[in-house]
């Protein structure tokens, strides 16, 4: 592997946990979020391997999101087949049965720590995309409101309201058992 | 409001990041896997679907002009479909014409009444 590739190897790297947690809070499930991150990474390194590497963070960032926002859709489409299918049927259908959180047991699911994090990826996930990107990169990554806004490709004004909306929301569906 | 001194959000990012680094090891051999896959597909040559899409549009160009030369150059080559009844009407009219002195005459003759041979 030579000094590039290298370089690459150790960016991916140093983003892979996070970049799956992130797609996986934002789509519900664990296996969706691996093939995600997989062609994010694979689509940086085909097509962006050459570039400055003070670019990839930005660069993978934008592609995460719009692979995550591919797999939103085209859930929300199949959820409004299923869902008209269902009532055609006269059956029940509960819309948001398909928002739960995947049931892959794991070390963080059962405690009282695994209880509030399903909690809160469950209210991210229900939020607009925008609001949710704008939550991720500035609390989740500490990116600043500019980093943020050149990442997401809006002003910073966008920023701070879709980060406004986001923490309003957050606070309405968490409750009382959040500060 | 400012989001670093807002207490949900501190909560919600203390979390998020911790969980990071709670995921299991099936995962993890998961995530690298994944990683050594898209660096050996992103070393190995791409197809030529996979190539960079500013390659497409001199592909079109290619296509579209071999199009012209198939369709459009052949027929410049021929004649319109009635090419035959004109070649005839021009033949026709030059023989009117190498004939015009011939008719003049034989009008006069007409006309006279006495047969003289033209001039």
């Amino acid at each position: 592997m030579n000094e590039d590739a290298a370089a690459l190897d150790a960016f991916l790297a140093s983003v892979e946990r996070r970049a799956l947690r992130v797609a996986e809070t934002a789509v519900g499930s664990r296996a969706d979020a691996l093939d995600i991150v997989q062609d994010a990474m694979l689509s940086l390194a085909r097509s962006y391997s050459g570039r400055d590497a003070a670019q990839w963070p930005a660069l993978f960032h934008r592609i995460l999101e719009h692979r995550i926002q591919d797999c939103r859709r085209a859930r929300k489409r199949a959820n409004r087949y299923f869902v008209e299918l269902a009532m055609t049927d006269d059956e029940a259908a509960d819309p948001l049965a398909s928002l739960a959180p995947d049931p892959a047991p794991g070390p963080d699911r059962g405690s009282e720590g695994g209880q509030a994090l399903a909690a809160l990826q469950a209210a991210l996930r229900a939020l607009p995309d925008r609001q949710r990107e704008a939550f991720t990169l500035r609390i989740w990554q500490e990116a600043d409101t500019a980093q943020a806004a050149r990442a997401m490709g809006v002003s910073e004004g966008s920023v701070k309201t879709h980060l406004f909306r986001a923490l309003g929301a957050l606070r309405a569906a968490l409750g009382e058992h959040w500060p | 409001m400012n989001p670093d001194r807002d207490p949900l959000a501190n909560a919600a990012r203390r979390l998020l990041q911790d969980s990071e680094h709670t995921l299991d090891a099936l995962t993890l051999a998961r995530l690298s896997a994944a990683r050594h896959r898209a660096m050996a597909q992103a070393a190995s040559p791409a197809r030529w679907w996979q190539r960079p899409a500013r390659r497409w549009p001199a592909l079109a160009a290619a296509c579209a002009a071999a199009l012209l030369v198939v369709t459009v150059l052949p027929r410049a080559g021929h004649l319109p479909a009635n090419a035959d009844a004109l070649d005839y009407a021009t033949a026709a009219d030059a023989a009117v014409y190498e004939d015009l002195e011939f008719y003049q005459w034989l009008d006069q003759v007409d006309g006279a009444g006495s047969p003289r041979s033209p001039s």
